[in-house]
């Protein structure tokens, strides 16, 4: 049974180019997310976990297969669509904190509400500054990225994914830049805002220490055909 | 290793790759096709400046009047004379012609090593006494033997004996003897040849290597009334000419419209013609100095009034003066030289007072032109070379005018003037194109901050990619410049016409070709190089990518303060030196254009310094909006927009600044053009008088009065009015002195409305109201500013004026002066006093105008050739007229670089600016998606719909162009009043300044609509990045 925001993929494949030279970036991966739950999704570099990332986020499209998230099927959503699903049901962390560098931790945040939104609710400015408090970052609400530390940044990202209350958390190694104290803190943030939203997150990372804060872990292996493409190139 | 990485790289990313080479071909594209275009207008220049040259050369022979004398020179003995070894010089002296020659002067003077036996010299055996030395050049003064007055047809023999010194050889060089007279003070050599028949001396010059004709022309003044016919006296003065058949041929300006030129014959002028009331087959009195008459039967009718070639001034510093004489008459060279030259010499001989100028005689020289070299100055040594050959072949005691060498002398003058005003003006394509490359280059090693970064992770050090650097940026420049150098030969040709660059010198051609390939090398490489070494060294230095917050260096610097205290400074500098002020060129003062090129370098000053004072207000404006943080951020694009545009002033500042420079270059280009070409326009017209000057043709049936005006106001033709004027006719006599003048008697009431009176000055009041004083007032007169200094005269006071001077119907008025003028349209030649045509009709018989002048109803070229067509299809009235223009006169104008193409050059500036903006804009929307992809994609992932998106980018981009337009068009308004205001010198008339309204609508519109295309093309672009792999890459 599935519930608004359950994750179910099946058989996702991804290959770039065309024949002879197909390159598969991602072998076919059947996976399913219950709402509200959490998985780590590991495996050696060129597994195609971001490329499984992106297919959730409907960023891409898969060559074979398809993704849906609760009621809607994604893969087979029009561009229009699958914008105005990342816009109300889907927050986003990346390895680089990817903040606009022009705009103020509290701009950065409540551009999502105001994407989200239209323009920006009433009331957005608590909102934006209870969930910069809840991150540890309140005092630094008018600073600009490069005026932040990587820890600092990325809660400011955290706080950008979350602010609108997505029903699905997708997180490409968030951690991936920062040292072991910062991971620590960035994840238990995450994991801990996911678990009181009732969000479900997919999580990207190379750490088992950092999937071993998610309620399990799923395993890619690196693609065979994409292997054999490679090796006969 | 490292090269073949270079290739790849560049081979894998042709994109990038042509994005990059596009800023160096159009650099070098422009530096080439200058210089080509200076190389192609230079062949030109030679055949445009000769082309209006009525006469190459005039070989002018001085025999004087009254005497014609010649001596020979003979030796006793020749070989090796012994020291102490005599031999005797015998000096026959003979007056072959009419007259006596008086104070006959001989000079003998032997060589090194002889000397004169002292008392050994006699004339006709009577010795020579009491002169202790030689008697032919004795005394501190080196003073010959005075033989007194020589009777026509005597001779007298002088002789003396010579003594060696030393051992000497002995030939007729041994001796040089002159002679001279009171009558020829400059003497002659002995054993010279007897004065050489003009015809004889002709066909000397003619037969001279590069000379294709020499044709004899002889010129006299016979005085007031000396033509009669039919019991008729043509009144005022007359003159005569001689030449022959092959000189009418081919001189255009002489028409025979009836019969022919005859060896016993005359040709009148149809003046004269008329006034004798003549046809062929009559005859015709010519009264001669010596009051001899010879009759000659006419054999022809000639209208002589455009014949610049007889009518020129021949008085040194007065050259370019038309001194028209309406009586004329033209006989054979033989019945000159026979008839007429014989009678002027009795005259001056018998000191009658009837000769007030002798005859003049030349021989009128036209050369190859075709062999001339295209370069005006290569030309000019080649007749200066062709001269010394004529001179040869001439009597030393002529002396030639060299028209040709004159004007090719200006013409290599303006050339040089030209090359480094073209190359100035095309100085800013050259920066432009630097710029380009640097802002492309940004782009480029912004595009490869990753790759690098990557090089750096695998081992690649500072020096290794430094090197890639080097290698990308040579092979990069290297191909770029062989497309700009074909590109520039390409479009040069295509402007110029190809047959001018195929004149052009070869080794000059290769010479820009160097210079321009390796200047615009030079220039865009190193643009190209600093840019990708300052990106590798901030890389290194491990600054994050924030240069788009980083206030840009210029800024810091304070380079645009500093370029307004430059140009302050040298305005300053420029206005109090009186730099700006330059002056007129002449060709027959064999003077070019005095241009101050140095002062070109303001132009640029302030084009560089505007641009950047228009990039540091649009950095300032922007950044005083810098949005204060909240969390309540608004409707996403306009607050996307508001914070970018805010928080990172610079970015669009400096996208600004390359916007401006290019939209200024363009829009002074085109104020620039218009404002030169109305200036050559406005000269030209004021030149003619007027748009239309219409003269009455002499061979005319029909006699044009004052009233016909209204036969000249045909399609076209908004207003005419009546012009009486000449040279001379007049003698304007004041309390104090009097002198002849030109007088220019107009209609008060229509001169004004049809001359164009804006670029003369009036003193003490406006044109309109000197005019209306001329015309309320009868008699009223306007005198020049100079004429009324001469005159000692003063607005009030009265002159005297004789009108209808030197003729039957001279009359003496008395008017009084109303204003003073500076000068007047339509009298090249300087009207000095201005009258009523009606006063000056009621005083005078005559009442036919000189020539009408005329304005059109539409000032553009259209409406100049719609009035000239009616006025020839409808004006005619039964009568002939000649026609000339603003439009002629233009074409005619050969004195000043104003003839140049720098319209042409223009052109060339232009296509490559205009490229060169729709290159930049395009760089800079798809460097904005380059540096911004990383944002667009995240704002994508956001849920940001990608039409808003593309809405942002456009924005953006457009925010650049327009402010970047607006301080262009200001700078380019600035920049090209510069200009125009150094090119002063080349016109007559100081040049209004004209900013045209659609060529800077073009160019902005041109720069809007590649940002409008750069932009489409670029959102479609964002939609097809990769977002998996932008959003995850550090």
């Amino acid at each position: 049974m599935t519930t608004d925001s359950t994750i179910v993929a099946v058989d996702l494949m991804v290959e770039y180019g065309s024949s002879p030279e197909v390159v598969r970036a991602l072998d076919p991966v059947s996976l399913t997310v219950d709402g509200g739950t959490s998985v780590a999704v590991m495996g050696p570099s060129g597994c195609g976990k971001s490329t499984l990332l992106g297919l959730l986020a409907g960023l891409a499209l898969p060559s074979a297969g398809a993704v849906a998230i609760g009621d809607e099927l994604i893969s087979n959503l029009d561009e229009r669509r699958r914008v105005r699903f990342r816009r109300e049901r889907l927050g986003m962390v990346y390895q680089a904190d990817n903040l606009l560098p022009h705009l103020t931790v509290e701009e950065n945040t409540g551009l999502q509400l105001a994407i989200c939104h239209g323009e920006t609710a009433a009331g957005s400015r608590q909102q934006v500054a209870e969930v910069l408090d809840r991150l540890g970052i309140g005092e630094l609400a008018t600073r600009l990225p490069d005026q932040l530390s990587g820890g600092q940044r990325q809660r400011a990202a955290v706080a950008r994914a979350i602010i609108h209350r997505p029903s699905v958390l997708l997180a490409d190694e968030p951690t991936g830049a920062l040292d072991g104290r910062s991971a620590r803190v960035v994840i238990e943030l995450l994991v801990e805002v996911q678990r009181e939203m009732g969000a479900t997150l997919v999580l990207v990372t190379h750490d088992p220490a950092i999937a071993a804060h998610l309620d399990r872990t799923v395993e890619l292996r690196r693609p065979v055909q994409a292997q054999e493409s490679v090796d006969a190139g | 290793m490292l090269a073949r990485y270079v290739l790849a790289d560049l081979i894998r990313n042709p994109r990038r790759t042509l994005s990059t080479m596009v800023g160096v071909t159009l650099g070098v594209g422009l530096f080439c096709g200058v210089l080509f275009f200076v190389d192609g207008l230079s062949a030109s220049m030679t055949q445009r400046a000769v082309a209006p040259l009525a006469i190459d050369m005039q070989l002018v022979v001085t025999q004087p009047i009254g005497a014609s004398l010649t001596m020979t020179q003979t030796l006793e003995s020749s070989g090796r004379l012994p020291a102490g070894g005599e031999t005797s010089v015998t000096l026959d002296v003979t007056n072959t012609g009419e007259v006596e020659a008086h104070d006959v002067t001989i000079r003998s003077v032997p060589v090194e090593h002889l000397t004169v036996v002292p008392h050994s010299a006699d004339v006709d055996g009577i010795p020579i006494v009491g002169i202790d030395d030689n008697p032919f050049s004795h005394g501190l003064g080196q003073i010959g033997f005075n033989l007194g007055t020589l009777a026509p047809g005597s001779s007298r023999r002088l002789t003396y004996r010579l003594t060696a010194t030393a051992e000497v050889g002995v030939d007729e060089t041994a001796v040089v003897s002159t002679y001279s007279s009171r009558e020829n003070p400059i003497p002659g050599g002995a054993n010279e040849p007897a004065e050489v028949d003009l015809r004889d001396l002709s066909a000397m010059i003619a037969a001279v290597d590069g000379v294709a004709a020499a044709s004899p022309l002889s010129i006299a003044d016979l005085g007031v009334a000396r033509l009669t016919g039919a019991g008729t006296t043509a009144p005022g003065p007359a003159k005569i000419f001689a030449f022959d058949n092959a000189y009418e041929e081919r001189d255009r300006s002489i028409d025979i419209v009836e019969g022919t030129l005859s060896a016993d014959g005359a040709v009148l002028s149809a003046e004269a013609a008329r006034a004798l009331h003549l046809s062929p087959g009559d005859t015709v009195s010519v009264k001669l100095p010596d009051d001899s008459t010879i009759d000659l039967v006419v054999t022809g009718i000639a209208d002589l009034s455009r014949a610049r070639s007889l009518f020129s001034s021949r008085r040194g510093g007065d050259l370019e003066t038309f001194v028209y004489t309406a009586h004329s008459v033209v006989v054979s060279p033989g019945t000159f030289a026979d008839v007429v030259q014989p009678a002027f010499d009795r005259a001056a001989a018998a000191g009658t007072g009837r000769v007030k100028a002798p005859p003049i005689r030349e021989v009128d020289i036209a050369l190859d032109r075709g062999l001339l070299a295209a370069d005006p100055a290569t030309a000019r040594l080649e007749t200066g070379r062709l001269g010394g050959d004529v001179v040869a072949v001439a009597s030393d005691s002529d002396y030639l005018l060299d028209n040709i060498s004159n004007t090719l002398e200006v013409a290599a003058g303006d050339a040089d003037v030209a090359k480094r005003l073209f190359l100035f003006l095309g100085v800013p394509g050259g920066f432009l194109a630097a710029m380009l490359a640097a802002y492309s280059g940004t782009v480029l090693a912004e595009a490869q901050r990753r790759e690098q970064a990557m090089l750096r992770v695998r081992g690649a050090a500072r020096p290794h990619l430094l090197r890639m650097l080097a290698l990308r940026t040579g092979a990069l420049t290297a191909v770029g410049s062989a497309i700009g150098l074909v590109s520039g030969y390409l479009l040069a040709a295509a402007i110029l016409g190809r047959e001018s660059l195929d004149r052009a010198n070869p080794s000059s051609l290769a010479t820009s070709a160097v210079l321009g390939t390796v200047g615009g090398f030079a220039a865009t490489g190193l643009a190209l190089y600093l840019t990708g070494r300052r990106s590798i060294d901030r890389e290194i230095n491990g600054d994050r990518a924030r240069h788009t917050l980083i206030v840009p260096v210029w800024r810091r610097a304070r380079l645009d303060l500093i370029g307004v205290v430059v140009v302050a400074v040298g305005t300053g500098v420029a206005v109090r030196s009186g730099a700006f002020a330059g002056a007129p060129g002449s060709v027959y003062f064999g003077r070019g254009v005095t241009l101050n090129v140095a002062l070109l370098v303001l132009p640029l000053a302030v084009w560089i310094t505007g641009s950047l004072l228009g990039a540091r207000v649009v950095g300032a404006l922007l950044g005083r909006t810098q949005p204060r943080s909240t969390a309540a951020v608004g409707r996403p694009l306009p607050s996307l927009y508001r914070l970018s545009i805010g928080r990172r002033p610079w970015s669009i500042s400096n996208g600004a600044f390359i916007v401006s420079l290019i939209v200024a270059l363009a829009t002074c280009l085109a104020a620039f053009t218009a404002s030169y070409d109305a200036a050559k326009v406005r000269d030209a017209r004021y030149a003619t008088g007027a748009d239309i000057r219409i003269t009455p043709s002499p061979t005319s049936g029909r006699p044009y009065t004052v009233d016909d005006v209204k036969v000249f106001q045909t399609k076209g033709v908004a207003a005419a009015t009546p012009v009486v004027y000449e040279l001379s006719n007049v003698i304007l006599r004041s309390a104090r002195t009097s002198d002849p003048a030109n007088l220019a008697a107009v209609d008060p009431a229509s001169y004004p409305s049809v001359a164009p009176l804006a670029g003369s000055r009036f003193t003490g009041g406006s044109p309109e109201a000197a005019f209306r004083g001329l015309r309320d007032d009868p008699t009223a007169i306007l005198v020049s500013e100079d004429m009324a200094a001469f005159l000692k005269a003063k607005v009030g006071d009265t002159l005297q004026v004789v009108l209808a001077r030197a003729t039957e119907a001279q009359v003496e008025v008395p008017l009084h002066i109303t204003g003073l003028f500076e000068r007047l349209p339509g009298f090249p030649d300087g009207a000095d006093a201005v009258m009523a045509i009606s006063g000056h009709t009621a005083a005078v018989p005559s009442k036919n105008p000189d020539f009408f002048l005329a304005v059109t109803e539409r000032s553009d070229s259209a409406g100049l050739r719609t009035a000239v067509e009616s006025l020839r299809a409808d004006a005619t009235g039964g009568g002939e007229f000649q026609i000339d223009t603003r439009a002629t006169t233009l074409a005619s104008d050969q004195s000043s670089l104003a003839a140049l193409n720098i319209a042409g050059l223009v052109q060339l500036d232009s296509t490559f600016s205009l490229a060169m903006a729709v290159v930049t804009i395009a760089i800079f929307v798809f460097g904005l998606l380059l540096q911004r992809r990383r944002e667009y994609i995240t704002l994508r992932a956001q849920g940001l719909e990608p039409s808003t998106i593309r809405r942002l980018i456009t924005l953006e981009a457009t925010t650049v162009a327009v402010v970047g337009a607006i301080a262009g068009v200001a700078v380019g308004v600035v920049m090209g009043s510069y200009f125009v205001t150094v090119l002063r010198p080349l016109f007559v008339l100081t040049p209004a300044y004209a900013v045209p309204i659609d060529g800077v609508a073009i160019a902005v519109g041109l720069v809007l609509l590649a940002t409008i295309v750069s932009t489409a093309v670029a959102s479609r672009m964002v939609n097809r990045l990769e977002p998996t792999e932008l959003l995850r890459d550090e």
